[in-house]
């Protein structure tokens, strides 16, 4: 009877092993452990024998049994296994085909690049204000402390609607706008457009803008420095040097000039930077007294800066342009470039 | 200002390279570079700064900034026994406030030596002759300019308004008409100069002259302001005159010429010199107190380091004490220190803006809102539909605007003459730039102003854009439109639009709160030939009045929805919203949506959804054939069974 039971495994252990597929693991199965199969015949045999010899013979059946169960098991993971590995190695796909894009646009590079200056400002508890396009003389100039017969306002050529209105020459109106309005403290950056009767690579009749200005009790010209800083390492990267250098604009005393270590050279000195190793960013200054005598402020009580800086410069620098008129001609295949 | 180190060298000394005191000049406002071998330093002077006009001028800069002293040029004057006789009659003393003239006999008219020659080109000034080129010289040297008449030319000198249509011929040979905006030089007959800006040829100092008359002036600044802008004639002397020359330097320059011109030109200075002066003008005094330069500055300069620094420029410490200086201002910097702040500036840039130590300001102004957050949404809505950003001018040529547009009186150009009133224009050329340049498919947008023809100054901000080429229909353009106006709002309603620039067939309007905020559609045959544009034109500041209900949730459904799918022919005229108005108000009708569009047959997905329980068969089939009877009945559709 034992020899039985060990002809039965050898013989299904022999074919388990050699299956070719999972239907010869399937037949297998059926064959000796199926409801006729070769082993579960012999467990019906069990219950004619004497107990001292089914007790034995029962206990080798169920390990052939647990044998030939256990085999099964591992050569269908096998198998399985397999047609897994096969299925995959059929699907390979190539990857370096194109993908199926859902075609998103692209903002302007100036409104980026405006934005991105905006974040910077907001974050520091500035405020955004506006004012209109056309402007007064008054607003533009007066205000501003630059004179009708005054030879600094040489420094901003003018496109004019009439003697009275003007395409404002800078955001700086603005300024003056809102203290009119409101008392301080006052921080507000105003971005916005401007207009200059000039043109060439890098000068365009319409350009954009980013004005600020902060007035409270002491702020001072080390404020003015600490801020600029602040933000151009935030727009440049943190290990670029910047410079402060003594400026004139009729609206602010002391003004400064304020510029970055080239972004091209690294102040070694290149064409971009006339071999200076610095780029011109942007103007500022503490907020001249006779500024906050148009607005009727108390120039002995309160103090501040203000700054101004061109965008589509910046921009310029930032993405390596040389020409101020491709950003308004709009060529899509330099738009999909930022 | 091109300033010729030999000649600087004259007048300061210098202990460093011409490079480290270009950079120098730089960090104290006179942005400089070196030029031409080193022989040159070109200095950008700010406009406030005629003081450093002049060879002298940087002189004093340097002599502050390096902290070395000033060199004095002597020179003397030989006056002949032979007396001037001249009369100068100043009828406009207020723009005219000090004239001085000599007379200088004998003189010969001739090339200028070689060295003098040579300074005036290194500087920038081309040659004349030595008469012309003394006054020149010394215009760089010390920034007074002056000017030489023929002196057998000149009977009188009188300085006066000018008439309305007077006439001049000025040395470059051009016949100036002038009006009262214009100071002259002129004698009882006619004018011989347009003072401080030009002389008049038939006056002028040619080969042969003999005799002459030096001037030398002080015009008002804003005068020649006025007459150079009139006149529009810019030269090196008016330039100094506007931005003030020095009132003190006018006798000098006077007899340094004098002299040069008597050494060069072999002249004889006739005795004694003409000076008609209003009141002399006195030195300004202004207070300076610590505190205040602590105050603006952030940074602690004690009181002697201030006054050092001020002396270093020529001004005068008249008082001190323990926390304020009274300081005199030079009178070569009557023009831009009048204010404690102006002396606070100039201690500033001397003292070095570098030592001052960066600080972040504690920022206590409260923040506001703006508009900016809900541009970018907009932005953000469109780019996610494929649109490209544009930016385009805001003016545009006269035939893109509506009449009555805002109009430049200056423009540089045609086509940027006059304020646009829509931006649909610009971006069609737009378009078409990148047709010309093989682009298949165009989808643009702009967020910009359009300025009002009625009132000035109104300015509106309007969202604009287009798409054309590709798969750009009109049901394309309506689906962007609708998924931005759905951010803002759901109760809007769409109409036939037929207005400019659109085709009156596929337009439509936006209609908010009983207002026209857009409008959209193809754009007019007549308007773009070459391919169909679809374009939108939104006012953005009613869309972003437009205030979106609050978020409500709704419980999620319970049991599961009905689909069923109607296919029907639909008859000329009736529009797809009415038919899903119709479908809408069946019993259990959840929602409803059009799957299929082909020609005239339309199909329909109804779903059907009882909240309460799970609908049976029979339910959805009693309300789904009462639709089907409605729409035949009311509308007259054909259902495809
Ligand atoms: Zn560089």
């Amino acid at each position: 009877m034992v020899e039985r039971i060990r002809a039965i495994e050898n013989e299904a252990l022999e074919n388990i092993t050699n299956a070719k597929s999972l239907s010869d693991i399937d037949d297998a199965q059926i064959r000796y452990l199926g409801k006729k199969g070769l082993l579960t015949e012999l467990m019906r045999n069990l219950k004619i024998l004497p107990e001292e010899e089914r007790r034995n013979f029962g206990k080798a059946l169920n390990e052939t049994k647990i044998k030939i169960e256990g085999l099964i098991a591992s050569r269908k993971a096998q198998f399985s296994a397999q047609l897994t590995q096969n299925k995959i190695n059929s699907e390979v796909l190539d990857i370096t085909l194109p993908g199926k894009f859902i075609k998103r646009g692209k903002l302007h590079p100036i409104t980026q690049v405006m934005d991105e200056m905006i974040g910077i400002f907001i974050r520091m508890g500035f405020s955004i204000a506006e004012g209109p396009d056309i402007e007064t003389e008054y607003y533009n100039f007066e205000a501003l402390n630059i004179p009708k017969y005054h030879p600094s306002r040489d420094m901003w050529s003018t496109l004019w609607i009439n003697n009275e209105l003007l395409l404002r020459t800078h955001t700086s109106p603005v300024q003056i706008r809102v203290m009119e309005k409101q008392k301080p403290p006052l921080a507000i950056i105003a971005p916005g457009r401007v207009y200059r009767r000039d043109s060439d690579v890098t000068h365009s009749p319409v350009f954009h803008q980013l004005e600020g200005l902060l007035v409270d009790k002491k702020i001072t010209f080390g404020d003015l420095k600490g801020t600029l800083s602040y933000f151009l390492r935030q727009v440049f990267g943190k290990e670029k040097k910047v410079r402060f250098r003594p400026s004139y604009f009729p609206f602010t005393e002391p003004s400064a000039e304020v510029d970055v270590e080239c972004v091209l050279c690294n102040g070694a000195g290149c064409r971009l930077c006339k071999n200076t190793g610095w780029l011109e960013i942007l103007g500022s200054g503490m907020v001249d007294p006779n500024v906050f005598k148009f607005v009727g402020y108390n120039s002995e009580k309160f103090s501040g800066y203000a700054f101004g800086m061109g965008i589509e410069r910046i921009a310029m620098l930032k993405f390596g342009i040389d020409d101020i008129r491709l950003f308004f001609e709009n060529d899509l295949r330099f738009l999909e470039q930022f | 200002m091109r300033v010729p180190i030999d000649w600087l060298k004259e007048f300061v000394k210098i202990n460093v390279p011409p490079e480290a005191l270009a950079k120098k000049l730089t960090l104290a406002g006179l942005e400089a570079i070196v030029a031409e071998d080193a022989k040159v330093i070109a200095v950008d002077i700010l406009p406030n700064r005629g003081d450093c006009e002049s060879i002298l001028g940087a002189a004093r800069e340097v002599s502050a900034i390096l902290k070395t002293r000033l060199i004095k040029k002597p020179f003397r004057v030989v006056e002949s026994k032979e007396k001037i006789k001249l009369t100068v009659e100043v009828k406009e003393k207020k723009l005219c406030p000090r004239y001085m003239a000599r007379v200088i006999g004998g003189v010969v008219v001739a090339d200028s030596p070689e060295w003098l020659k040579k300074r005036l080109l290194l500087a920038g000034i081309r040659p004349v002759n030595n008469i012309v080129d003394i006054t020149n010289y010394l215009l760089i040297e010390l920034g007074q300019p002056m000017h030489a008449f023929d002196a057998e030319k000149i009977s009188k000198i009188i300085v006066r308004q000018a008439k309305h249509g007077e006439k001049i011929i000025t040395l470059d040979g051009l016949e100036r008409i002038l009006d009262e905006e214009s100071l002259l030089i002129s004698d009882p007959l006619k004018p011989i100069a347009i003072a401080g800006i030009m002389g008049g040829l038939d006056s002028s100092v040619m080969p042969g002259t003999k005799k002459i008359i030096l001037e030398s002036a002080f015009f008002e600044p804003a005068s020649i302001v006025k007459s150079s802008k009139k006149i529009k004639l810019r030269t090196e002397a008016s330039m100094r005159f506007e931005k003030r020359v020095d009132f003190d330097m006018v006798e000098e320059a006077l007899d340094r010429a004098a002299a040069l011109i008597s050494g060069i030109a072999g002249g004889v200075v006739l005795k004694g010199k003409i000076d008609v002066k209003a009141k002399p003008q006195k030195n300004k005094t202004i207070a300076l107190r610590n505190e205040r330069i602590k105050n603006i500055l952030g940074v602690n300069i004690n009181r002697k380091e201030s006054a050092a620094i001020l002396k270093l420029l020529g001004f005068k410490i008249k008082k001190e004490t323990k926390d304020k200086i009274i300081v005199e201002v030079p009178s070569w910097r009557a023009g831009d220190v009048e204010r404690e702040i102006d002396l606070i500036e100039e201690i500033a840039r001397i003292y070095g803006f570098d030592k001052i130590n960066e600080t972040m300001p504690e920022i206590k102004a409260k923040t506001f809102e703006s508009s900016h957050n809900r541009i970018r949404k907009v932005r953000e809505i469109l780019l996610g539909c494929g649109l490209f950003e544009v930016q385009t001018f805001s003016m545009v040529a006269p035939l893109m605007a509506e009449a009555g547009a805002i109009n430049i009186s200056n423009p540089m150009a045609q086509e940027e003459s006059v304020m646009r009133t829509s931006l649909i224009y610009s971006l069609l050329r737009v378009l078409s730039h990148n047709l010309r340049h093989q682009a298949s498919k165009v989808n643009i947008f702009e967020v910009g102003k359009v300025y009002s023809t009625e009132k000035i100054p109104d300015e509106k901000n309007v969202l604009s854009g287009l798409i054309a080429g590709g798969d750009a229909d009109f049901y394309k353009l309506k689906g962007m439109v609708e998924s931005l106006l759905q951010e803002f709002t759901h109760d809007y309603k769409l109409e036939s639009y037929i207005g400019k620039h659109f085709h009156p067939g596929k337009s439509a309007s936006i209609i908010a709160q009983l207002k026209i905020i857009g409008k959209f559609g193809a754009i007019h045959p007549d308007l773009f030939k070459n391919i169909e544009v679809y374009a939108f034109e939104i006012d953005l500041d009613r869309l972003l009045a437009l205030n979106k209900p609050n978020k409500f949730y709704k419980p999620l459904p319970k049991y599961p929805k009905v689909e069923r799918d109607l296919a029907m022919f639909v008859p000329q005229g009736v529009a797809s919203q009415i038919i899903l108005e119709t479908i809408k108000r069946g019993d259990l009708v959840e929602s409803v949506e059009i799957f299929d569009i082909y020609k005239n047959s339309q199909a329909y997905r109804i779903s059907f959804r009882d909240k309460n329980k799970t609908l049976t068969d029979e339910e959805v089939s009693v309300s789904f054939e009462n639709i089907q009877k409605e729409l035949e009945n009311s509308l007259k559709v054909q259902i495809r069974k």
